[in-house]
């Protein structure tokens, strides 16, 4: 019987590709509905993981007409007995409510767990941001850093050794060996070899009998032939100075949209770690969203209770501090930083503000002051957070609600700015629907 | 002594995969007498082979999420170490393809090609089930012309609309099957237009089923109790099958489908039945095979223990009280009963000539052949299983009933028990026992046009689970199009005067939109 051996190694092995899309496609929906998990425990930074996405198992589940493992009167064969016997009597462990041997075809074991997968970081991101946009106005805006990216552009005649483009260079020295009618070093070769040969004849013939044979004939002009190849195959050289070409480099301008997002948290005695965990998911998102609208995003953490205070992002969570909340104080430092950093030509600027709505009543016109003159003029977005301390609040309208806090003061300055925009959150789930409020186009919102 | 094969030194190559099959064949077909169809091997990457994990171990199949499902599942089990990939899949085709990974080392390779291409080839050529119920020829160009089909219907009619009527179509897979009926051989090559020409052929004839004509005279022939329900004469246990031919709206497309999705579950039919058989039998060439080469000196002392760590990991059988107890590995369980039957014929003993006296001091290559050919995993197993393999294993029956508090022990490996566990071992490998017998009884003819299921009730009394049977319903009543209704038992206890009696309850329920 004979025998195939293939090799499929280098066969595509994407074939379930398509599968793999269309399944994603199903799981979309529940993808963002478990988002809060997923980015759970991720650094504001981390945009290198597209990391594993849970999905209920119900909503991807394929039915089956099944048995009830639960119900009925069977029996297990199991193996392993070490100390039973007949009539036995074994207690069935407490809420397990008989599955307890899990003799029962295992697949259905399966369905209850969620299902979890892995996906890329640009099938994450997709799903997270489909159909958001930056807000239309902003996007003619959209500022950018000059850069220099070295690019090769053909090739030059002089250079460095390093830069030598062999091929080129050969192709050039094969023309002009060409169209010279440089002989070619086998013809030569062979003309040596005949002219060997024909001294051996001689060698070998009695003395004085080799004159007027045609092969001193032919050996003449073979002499002569030699002479006059060699002569020419000396002049023209295998490569030449004019034949050398070399890679050609030269700077391109590269523009880079740049982005710096400002987040600002309030440190407060009232900022708890729930508070400060909804503030970190949001500004995770925020970091991700202008990733992918910006190759270059830069984040500025600014803390602040009665002072602001710039600082890492490790600190930014994790520290803890007291007293009262003074919100111009972030506003000012945020102001200070942009003029002393952040070239506006060069920059987009966006900021975002997590707080519980805090704030000195004092404070309040200072506060206003700083957002219409120095802030909201220069910023492309700017979205303040207000983590709310119960759920009724969250969709609750803040122009009929006595508004907690500063909110009141920031529903009034957004009226008048297009590029403010204020939403609240109790809790994790409510942060995705948010950030999709903010940065849907304007027309969809309508519909 | 001849000159080893190869050394643990190196990589496989593709000559040395070529000379490890040509001895490996020798041992195969003349020592146990293997025949097998023509091997063709192929070496792919492990993404490959998650790819045909995915797409139920088949080179090719028609686009669906949930192979995609199935893909992301074993991706991620694969990536996280979880489980490593099986070291072989093997397709009943013929050619029969045999997947080789890249990864394997050469006694891996040495180990797969003894175990599918002779072991798994040589039962999908000889089972009877494998014989009666799939064609090897034909299933890789059936396959090819399905996924073409698809394809072609999801351009015409839309990607969603084709995906809900697989889903649907799914969720009946395992009753799209002629259990006892034998099947029409698939002939691929003429597929594609037969389509053609049964889709003109319906549209131009008369679906009988409906004609009140014949009905009105079965009536009055058949005293029947249940008088809305008269228009089978038998109950059908291909649900598929009878929604293709009967249900009222179906387009051809549909109807298509319909076909294609019962006709691979029919070719899945017997591997579900013969697991510990094939995989029992391929173990038993692969450590015959290793050993003889061993013997004859083609592998050295190195690869043997190789392959004997591989092998015992594969036969693994945890006890029932470890955590990672998954059930009685089939593979464990067959290689014992066919290394038992060798046993048994070279060194009977008393108790086996009492047995098996039919077995015991017999020519174990023919008894083996002949098993493989004859029987599947239930018959096989009510046949073989011995004494000596009950007590290897410890096996033990537990009764498990659900109003009483406590499981009771009701047989070991002693001398009363044997029977009794194989008896209950051999049941549980029975199709019905893991897949409810749910079969059309009937169909209103009215106006209402109701589709009538029934469940035949098992031995062991289970219900059905409540929240998928609902949702399989409303499937089929989404291809059937009309309301669909299932008998189906639900064991409710009642008490009469302390006896306790099972109440028949039946599901509703009705189409939904």
């Amino acid at each position: 019987m004979s025998k195939h051996i293939i090799d499929r190694r280098s066969n595509p092995k994407g074939k379930n590709l398509s599968n793999r899309q269309r399944f994603i496609e199903r799981s979309k929906k529940f993808i963002k509905e478990n988002l809060d998990e997923t980015i759970r425990g991720r650094s504001v930074r981390d945009l290198k993981s597209g990391g594993r996405v849970r999905v209920p198992a119900k909503s991807i589940k394929e039915p089956q007409f099944q048995y009830d493992p639960k119900s009925g009167e069977k029996d297990y064969i199991l193996p392993g007995n070490k100390e039973y016997n007949p009539g036995d009597k074994i207690r069935k462990p407490a809420g397990g409510q008989g599955g307890g041997g899990g003799s029962e075809g295992s697949d259905d074991a399966y369905g209850e767990d969620d299902f979890v997968f892995s996906i890329n970081k640009d099938e994450f991101l997709d799903i997270l941001f489909e159909d958001l946009e930056l807000p239309n106005l902003l996007e003619k805006q959209k500022k950018s850093i000059e850069e220099f990216s070295v690019e090769r552009s053909g090739y030059v005649n002089e250079g460095s050794p390093n830069n030598l483009n062999l091929e080129q260079s050969m192709i050039r020295s094969i023309g002009r060996r060409l169209a010279l009618k440089k002989p070619k070093g086998r013809k030569l070769r062979e003309l040596i070899e005949e002219r060997d040969k024909i001294l051996e004849f001689f060698s070998k013939l009695p003395p004085g009998k080799d004159a007027r044979t045609p092969e001193y004939v032919r050996l003449q002009e073979i002499e002569e032939e030699i002479k006059r190849i060699r002569a020419r195959y000396n002049a023209i050289s295998f490569i030449d100075p004019i034949d050398l070409k070399f890679n050609n480099f030269s700077k391109v301008p590269k523009p880079k949209n740049a982005a710096v997002m400002f987040c600002i948290l309030d440190v407060s005695v009232s900022m708890q770690e729930r508070e400060k965990d909804l503030a970190k998911r949001f500004f995770i998102l925020l970091h991700m969203f202008l990733n992918m609208k910006y190759d270059l995003v830069d984040i500025v953490f600014i803390r602040h209770h009665t002072v602001a205070k710039e600082c890492t992002e490790e600190e930014f969570f994790n520290s803890k501090e007291s007293g009262g909340t003074v919100v111009s104080s972030a506003l000012e430092l945020t102001s200070e930083i942009i003029k002393k950093r952040y070239d506006l030509t060069h920059w987009n600027i966006y900021i975002s503000q997590a707080s519980d709505g805090d704030n000195f009543t004092s404070d309040n016109q200072l506060v206003e002051d700083v957002m219409k003159n120095q802030l909201l003029p220069v910023a492309q977005y700017f979205t303040f957070l207000c983590i709310v301390p119960n759920a009724g609040q969250v969709h609750a309208d803040v122009r009929y609600s006595a508004g907690i806090g500063m909110e009141k003061k920031y529903y009034e300055i957004s009226q008048e700015f297009s590029n403010m925009q204020l939403g609240r959150v109790y809790e994790s789930k409510d942060i995705y629907p948010v950030f999709r409020s903010f940065f849907l186009p304007k027309d969809k919102d309508n519909e | 002594m001849s000159k080893l094969l190869y050394t643990q030194q190196g990589d496989w190559s593709f000559e040395l995969v070529s000379e490890i099959y040509d001895a490996c064949e020798d041992i195969a077909v003349n020592e146990l007498g293997c025949d097998t169809y023509m091997n063709q091997l192929e070496v792919v990457t492990f993404e490959q082979m998650l790819d045909a994990y995915a797409s139920i171990g088949m080179p090719l199949s028609y686009n669906h999420w949930s192979n995609g499902k199935a893909w992301a599942h074993y991706e991620n089990q694969y990536r996280k170490g979880r489980t490593s990939l099986a070291y072989e899949l093997v397709i009943n085709s013929n050619p029969c393809v045999n997947y080789l990974m890249e990864e394997n080392t050469m006694t891996t390779q040495a180990l797969v090609i003894a175990h599918a291409a002779f072991g798994h080839n040589h039962f999908f050529k000889n089972n009877y089930l494998f014989k009666t119920w799939t064609n090897a020829e034909a299933i890789i160009d059936y396959l090819v012309f399905a996924k073409n089909f698809v394809k072609k219907c999801e351009e015409k009619y839309g990607l969603d609309e084709v995906e809900m009527f697989l889903d649907a179509l799914h969720s009946i897979r395992n009753y799209g099957i002629n259990k006892y009926k034998r099947p029409v051989k698939l002939n691929s090559y003429s597929e594609a237009e037969k389509a053609g020409e049964r889709a003109e052929y319906l549209r131009k004839h008369v679906n009988e089923l409906w004609d009140t004509t014949v009905i009105k005279r079965k009536k009055e022939d058949k005293k029947r109790q249940d008088k809305e329900y008269v228009h089978l004469e038998k109950p059908e246990e291909n649900i598929i099958y009878f929604l293709e031919k009967n249900a009222p709206n179906l387009t051809d497309w549909q109807r298509e489908l319909c076909r294609i999705v019962r006709k691979i579950a029919q070719y899945f039919y017997p591997q579900g039945q013969t697991k510990v058989m094939n995989e029992g039998y391929a173990c038993f060439v692969h450590y015959h095979t290793m050993n003889r080469l061993h013997e004859k000196g083609l592998i050295c002392e190195a690869s043997m223990l190789e392959f004997l760590r591989l092998h015992t990991n594969v036969l693994n059988q945890p006890t029932f009280d470890k955590q990672y107890y998954g059930g009685i590995n089939p593979y464990a369980l067959g290689f014992a009963i066919f290394q038992d039957i060798k046993r048994m014929c070279e060194e009977p003993t008393k108790e086996d000539k009492e047995w098996f006296p039919d077995v015991a001091g017999g020519n174990w290559k023919e008894i083996i052949l002949d098993t493989v050919e004859n029987y599947r995993d239930e018959s096989f197993i009510l046949q073989f299983l011995s004494p000596k393999v009950i007590r290897d294993f410890k096996l033990f029956q537990l009764g498990d009933r659900r109003i009483d508090p406590h499981y009771e022990v009701k047989a070991i490996h002693n001398d009363p028990g044997y029977r009794s566990i194989r008896k209950e071992l051999a049941r549980q490998y029975d199709y019905n026992y893991r897949i409810p017998d749910i079969q059309v009884r009937d169909f209103d003819h009215d106006d209402k046009r109701t589709l009538l299921l029934h469940m035949y009730r098992g031995k062991s009394g289970r219900e059905l689970t409540n929240d998928s049977t609902v949702d399989v319903l409303n499937y089929i009543a989404y291809i059937w199009g009309y309301s669909v209704e299932l008998d189906a038992f639900s064991q409710q206890e009642v008490f009469t005067e302390g006896v306790r009696q099972q109440e028949f309850v039946r599901y509703k329920q009705y189409r939904s939109t």
